[in-house]
Order: C-alpha cells, then structure tokens, then sequence
C-alpha cells in the first residue's frame, strides 16, 4: 500500500507540473496582450482628455507619453498595429505646440503625424487642416459616446 | 486492514487529486512569474522593463474600473483601489490615476448631493478640483464637476 501511496504522489505531482506549466504560458501570452492593449488605451483616453482640458504643458506631456507607450509597443510587435493612434497623437500634438506658439516643433510634428499617417493609409495624403478637422470630429464623437 | 484494496485505491486517488492540485498551483505560480518577467523581451531591457511595469499597472486599472457602479459604496472601494495601485505605479501613470479619482470624487459629491448631503458633497467636489488642478486643468467651476459627474453616471464604461 505504501508503494501504491508513493506512486500516486509521483503522478499526480507530475501532471499537475504539465498542467501548471502550459496554463501558466497560455495565461500569460494571455495577459501581455490585454496589457498591450490596456496601455495603449488607457494612455490614449488619457492623452484626449488632457488635449481638451489641460493647460499646453500638462496636455504636452500626456500626448508624448502616449507617443512614447505606442511606438515602444510598435518595437515589440513588429508591426504597424498603432500607426493609426500615432498620427492622431502627433496632429494633437503638433495643435498644441501651435497653441504655444512653438511653430518649429508643430512643423516637427506634423512631420512625423503625415509619415504616419502614409503607414496607416498609403496613398493618401490629406492636407495639415484635414488632419486637424478629422482629430477635433474623432474628440467630439468620442465626446458623445 | 478490512478492506485493505478499496482502502489503497481510494486513498490513491485522493493522494492523486491532492498532489496534482499542489503540483499544478505551485508550477502555475513560478512559470507565471517567470514568464511575465519576460514580456515584451523583443525590446531593450530598459524599455521593456518600463512597459511592462506601466502595462502592469495599466491592466490593473482598467480591471478596476470595469467594476465601479454608481453606488456611494463601490466609488469608495475604487479610491480605494486607485491609491492602492498609484503607490506602486510609475510616476508617468500617476495623472492617468489622479484623473479617474478626480472622476469618482466628482461622482460621489454628485450622488451626495441627490441624497441631501450638501457638507459630503461640497468636500468631496473640493477633493476633485484639487486633483483636477493637480493635472493642469484649466477651468474647475462647479459645473464643470456636475458636468463629468453626470457623463460618468450616464456611462456604464468608466475611463
């Protein structure tokens, strides 16, 4: 009977080790992508609340952080998943350095919204207005919702 | 031993279940651990150091706030949270956190204020104005607070 005791001990250990381990994996691929999600959203949500309320610096240093978040998560995904939330976020900033009179780093940012902007639609490139309307159309639909 | 088979193969069976539960929760545990330390390896150790501590905290929040009701008692638990996870968030996360506790004071001021609490709600829209210029808002009126109280009570997604 001790042999039998034994044995069920060594079994049971070993498959709940294989099952620890591969729930283990599934649930952690699981969680990095809900936190690549959950950062790139709540920085954003962040981003567009400041832009509408916040005073230049503090709105500033909301959308650079969003920008920071979402091209670190651009590195690490290899891909072009959030060139769509970069443009927005370098025409925000780009009417914020306006509204600051930094004409100079509006330019800059502008820039760096229109490449974006080429990755997200290739082909298309609207004008510095149409990219400002279409960021002032998204807030306020993101307003009523 | 009466019956010392039945005895053996039930006794083996519980040893089984009971080893396979410790097995299984002790390996979940460490291989999690493990694995959540390297998420977003792809990256530069500091950057990737940085986002998983902010991604971290991001999903803890987000979490957090799929549970706030418009209750007195739930925006309370959520302060609550929310001071819980700003003492070990990153620095860059903490307007993000001030801002949905401005929210949820303005909330409870507004809920005070329905239930004939004018003292409660006064203190509690001063808690958020303060937290409100805290991140650089420009305007704090009265109904500007009213105002994101209401959006909030009308919203069943908090964010």
């Amino acid at each position: 009977m001790k042999t039998t005791f034994i044995v069920s001990a060594i079994l049971g250990l070993l498959g709940g080790i294989v099952c620890g381990y591969y729930s283990a994996v599934d649930a952690s691929q699981a969680m990095e992508s809900a936190a690549a999600i959950s950062v790139s959203q709540v920085t954003s949500n962040f981003s567009v609340q400041q832009f509408k309320h916040a005073d230049p610096d503090h709105a500033r240093n909301a959308v650079l952080e969003e920008i920071q978040i979402l091209q670190l998560l651009e590195k690490a995904t290899h891909g072009r998943y959030h060139s769509a939330e970069l443009w927005v976020a370098y025409t925000r900033l780009a009417m914020i350095e306006e509204s600051s009179n930094h004409l100079e780093a509006a330019r800059s940012a502008i820039a760096q919204a229109k490449l974006w902007l080429k990755m997200d639609h290739p082909g298309r490139e609207p004008t510095e207005d149409q990219m400002k309307q279409g960021v002032r159309g998204m807030d306020d639909a993101l307003d009523r919702f | 031993m009466k019956y010392p088979l039945i005895t053996g193969f039930c006794g083996g069976l519980l040893i089984v279940a009971g080893c396979t539960y410790i097995g299984y929760r002790g390996t979940a545990a460490i291989v999690y651990r493990q694995k959540q330390s390297t998420w977003f390896n792809s990256l530069e150790k500091h950057d990737a150091d940085r986002l998983r501590q902010t991604g971290q905290m991001a999903l803890a929040y987000s979490l957090s706030a799929l549970s706030i009701q418009n209750t007195t008692l739930s925006l309370d638990k959520s302060i609550q949270t929310l001071v819980k996870i700003r003492s070990t968030a990153p620095q860059e996360l903490w307007p993000v956190l001030d801002l949905r506790m401005a929210k949820d004071y303005a909330t409870l001021g507004r809920l005070e204020e329905q239930a004939g609490d004018p003292a409660g709600a006064a203190g509690h829209r001063q808690r958020a104005a303060d937290l409100l210029r805290s991140i650089g808002w420009q305007t704090v009126s009265n109904e500007v607070l009213v105002r994101l109280a209401d959006k909030e009570l009308g919203s069943r997604l908090k964010n």
